[in-house]
């Protein structure tokens, strides 16, 4: 592969086949991708895809990029070293709501709060499906499953109200019964300058009774035409609208990401020529 | 030629620049020609509480802290309280008559009033100047031109504006006249050595500076005390040098994005303390998994758990030598002085990258906040050491980057810069790097991933030797490790001279894997093995017990201060 040949939708898929189950979600997420990086045109050698543990950890695997699969729920902060490492790679990192929003859920205000230029596909169920369905942050109350099983006692998370509070300077929702808008969502997520989150529910077959295709294709509805992504207040007011999934880009802002800051620290700190400088300042 | 040794202790309220009046009184001593070591005690409360610094200086080679003082200079009543009782039979009191009520515990040793409330009012029309009063005294005592000190007082308070440093300058040189009238008895004949090229460091700059000589270009932290001076001064100065030093929101997140980088190319280093080590130990693994060179220098504090964050231990070894779920390959370091801090993170950088795996160097608390002149390292020595990269011409169809070769170290290929896209796991995986679990594959990739260590093993064993060979005869040696090196060598020479026996002394600096042949050398002709630390159980002779089957004498002090020499000499002979 060349950079003057243009990289055809195939060109991403690795030598792998994807285990997911049959009927999955996730292929409705991975096919769009797939698509977005050849819109896109990213270079291969230049894409780094991080994931943490779950069914959609194994994400990396079926795309030829470079990828770091690594412990459950620090997809976002390895994630972000390698972007924080060279700025010239495009980096992604993906998983599910229990790596994201659980174990790996103290992460998220902080990737947010450095603006790291990355895209985060979060990829919800609503189950912990690769250890066989247990109850997960966005499992909802009364929701059964083998670790409750009389009743989810918890309320769920809200990821969408989550992203926005902790002001990540892209967010958008999609739906993986819904690819077309998905190829749409990751083109602008991947484009956005800054750290953009994309939310994508996609329904676990085999260990999630409650939340299904059926359900989800219920409240499925895209964003009025006229919506206003500047408008961060009024995203949280239709996060809050659990009635209803709104799919579309929620919430785009546009502020330097912690690359630029870290350039203009060099400048402000000064350069050394050689250690011996250091050395000077102890004698 | 026999060497003069002063040793000055300083005590006072926390908040009252017990600390500054130390470090400046230090540099000066040490640009006045004298070797120094200089350590400190301070409360974890920013004010409040008694914070003590204690200073040696010598012309003789100052390697440990003293337990006993010559001078020892009490700010205020609680100093005299905690410390009236290390000073020598011929050493002397300073005291502020204003706050300190002298009682039967001084005996018959010297004292000489040295009103520093009083003098810094005078001098300056505040008391809050006393302790620069002090450093002036202190200057007197130790024959260094008073210039010295108020010329680094400018430097210290130079960004508080000029009254500040006329006010201190005026302490100072008031303090110092006081003491040339009321002490001149104390001075010793000192055989200075001025103008040598040097600088004055302490263990966690000296760590900080060797990361910057390694080439380190990426660190990522999270504060822990007594660790975070190390990120605080690559946050400062790693900038200078084009590299990047970062702060996240934990230990985990902090190792995670290290991994990240060092998977993206970068040299990464971190510092942390046993409880942040703990929050490491899953990511720890995954960089022995993923095979991403890492550099973690772990400052020891008494533990466990919170434990005692400002006091010192040498008790995370066991942590770091096996503190991980399944088995992965890594390798433990501990420097033994100030020096031997850059030198030793200069070469777990390049072990790191060599060998693609984790490395762990051991310094603690005392190490870190012990002050010494060292020679300015001479940065043709640094040896960087190359991770092993794949050719640019390789092809992606046969290539394999965790490819099973001879001493189990694979080409890793730079994302962005290579054209061998390829998956970095901490499943078990082929060579390739697919996920496998099959029994072959997990013994073969095992076997490979700690052929590593055995060859890294095979160095050491070429590079650890002690310059001098053991004496002929001997029967008694000493194994320590880290920061006891400087006690253990002035205590064998103190024991040399008082019995005439003689003792040898082994100091890996490798711990982990252990120089195997150079220890059955050591072993050898010893009927006695003395291994002394600074831990409750005893974790490096369990260690080498387990290794050698030999049934070391142990000598432990968890008193969360480090062994003096003195307190050594005592233990060690009454097993000889």
């Amino acid at each position: 592969m060349t950079t003057d040949t243009a990289l055809k939708v195939a060109d991403y898929k690795s030598d792998l086949k994807p285990i997911w189950c049959s009927g999955c979600g996730d292929y409705g997420v991975i096919t769009p991708f797939y698509q977005a990086l050849a819109e896109i045109q990213a270079q291969p050698k230049d894409t780094v895809i991080v994931s943490g543990i779950g069914c959609s950890g194994r994400f990396p695997y079926f795309c030829n990029t470079y990828g770091f699969h690594g412990v459950h729920g620090r997809a976002l902060p390895t994630a972000a070293g390698v972007k924080i490492a060279n700025p010239d790679l495009a980096v992604v990192a993906v998983g599910g709501d229990g790596d994201g929003l659980g174990i790996g859920g103290g992460h998220v205000a902080h990737v947010c709060r450095k603006n790291i230029d990355m895209t985060y596909i979060l990829i919800d169920n609503s189950i912990y499906g690769l250890t066989k369905g247990q109850s997960s942050p966005t499992s909802p109350l009364d929701m059964t499953s083998k670790t409750a099983p009389y009743a989810y006692l918890e309320d769920p998370v809200n990821p969408l109200l989550m992203m926005l509070a902790y002001d990540a300077s892209f967010v958008a929702r999609g739906y993986s019964g819904k690819p077309k808008v998905l190829k749409e969502l990751f083109t602008r997520a991947l484009k956005h300058e800054g750290f953009s989150v994309l939310h994508i529910y996609s329904p676990c077959v085999s260990m999630n009774k409650q939340v299904t295709f059926k359900t989800m294709n219920e409240i499925v509805q895209p964003l009025p035409d006229d919506w206003d992504t500047s408008d961060r207040l009024k995203g949280m007011e239709m996060a809050m609208d659990t009635g209803t999934f709104y799919t579309g880009v929620v919430y785009e802002d546009h502020r330097p990401t912690i690359h630029r800051r870290l350039d203009d620290l060099e400048e402000r700190s000064g350069r050394y020529d050689e250690l011996g400088d250091l050395f000077r300042q102890y004698k | 030629m026999a060497t003069h040794d002063l040793v000055v202790r300083i005590g006072g309220e926390g908040g009252e620049g017990v600390i500054s009046c130390g470090e400046i009184l230090s540099r000066a001593v040490a640009r006045g020609g004298l070797n120094i070591h200089a350590f400190r005690t301070f409360p974890a409360e920013i004010r409040g509480g008694l914070a003590m610094f204690q200073l040696r200086g010598s012309d003789g080679p100052a390697r440990s802290l003293s337990q006993s003082v010559d001078v020892l200079c009490a700010i205020n009543h609680n100093a005299y309280d905690a410390y009236v009782g290390n000073i020598k039979s011929d050493g002397v009191l300073l005291y502020d008559p204003a706050f300190v009520k002298i009682d039967d515990r001084l005996g018959g040793r010297r004292r000489i009033e040295l009103p520093l409330d009083a003098i810094s009012n005078e001098a300056t029309g505040a008391s809050r100047a006393k302790n620069m009063v002090a450093m002036g005294a202190l200057l007197a005592v130790f024959d260094v031109p008073v210039e010295y000190g108020k010329t680094l007082a400018g430097e210290h308070f130079g960004t508080k504006g000029e009254d500040v440093v006329r006010m201190n300058q005026g302490a100072i040189e008031a303090g110092h006249t006081y003491a040339l009238q009321h002490m001149a008895e104390i001075r010793k004949p000192f055989n200075r050595i001025p103008d040598r090229d040097q600088i004055l460091v302490n263990g966690n700059e000296a760590c900080a500076m060797g990361a910057i000589a390694a080439g380190v270009d990426f660190v990522p932290g999270y504060p822990i005390t007594p660790a975070t001076p190390i990120f605080e001064f690559l946050c400062r100065e790693l900038p200078r040098f084009g590299g990047k030093a970062v702060q996240f929101e934990d230990e985990i997140a902090s190792l995670a994005a290290g991994i990240g980088a060092s998977f993206a190319g970068k040299r990464v280093l971190t510092a942390t303390s046993g409880p942040g080590l703990s929050l490491m130990s899953e990511t720890l693994n995954l960089a022995a998994m993923t095979e991403c060179p890492i550099t973690i220098i772990n400052v020891m504090r008494g533990g466990p758990s919170t434990g005692m964050p400002t006091k010192t231990e040498q008790s995370d070894l066991k942590f770091a030598i096996y503190g991980t779920s399944g088995e992965s390959p890594r390798c433990i370091m501990a420097p033994l002085d100030i020096y031997d801090c850059f030198w030793q993170t200069v070469r777990a950088v390049r072990i790191a990258e060599k060998y693609q795996i984790p490395v762990i160097v051991l310094t603690d608390q005392a190490l870190a906040y012990t002050s010494q002149n060292i020679d300015t390292p001479d940065l043709t020595d640094v040896e960087l050491g190359e991770r092993l990269a794949p050719p640019l011409d390789t092809d992606p169809e046969t290539f394999e980057r965790y490819a099973d070769t001879e001493n189990g170290i694979s080409p890793m290929p730079i994302p962005g810069v290579h054209e061998l896209m390829y998956m970095s796991t901490g499943l078990e995986h082929t060579p390739k790097g697919a996920p496998n679990y099959t029994p072959a594959n997990h013994e073969l990739m095992t076997a490979k991933r700690f052929r590593k260590l055995t060859a890294l093993g095979r160095r050491v064993v070429q590079q650890s030797h002690v310059e001098e060979e053991e004496p002929e005869g001997v029967e008694v040696g000493i194994i320590g490790w880290g920061s006891t090196y400087g006690a253990i060598t002035e205590a064998i020479e103190q024991i040399e001279a008082d019995t005439g026996v003689r003792v040898a002394h082994l100091h890996p600096r490798i711990l982990s894997p252990l120089p195997e042949w150079r220890i059955r050398q050591f072993l050898g002709p010893l009927k006695k093995l003395i291994v002394p630390e600074e831990n409750y159980t005893g974790q490096y002779a369990h260690f080498l017990k387990g290794k050698f089957g030999i049934k070391p004498i142990e000598i432990h002090k968890a008193h969360g201060v480090p062994f003096t020499a003195e307190e050594l000499v005592g233990a060690i002979k009454e097993e000889l």
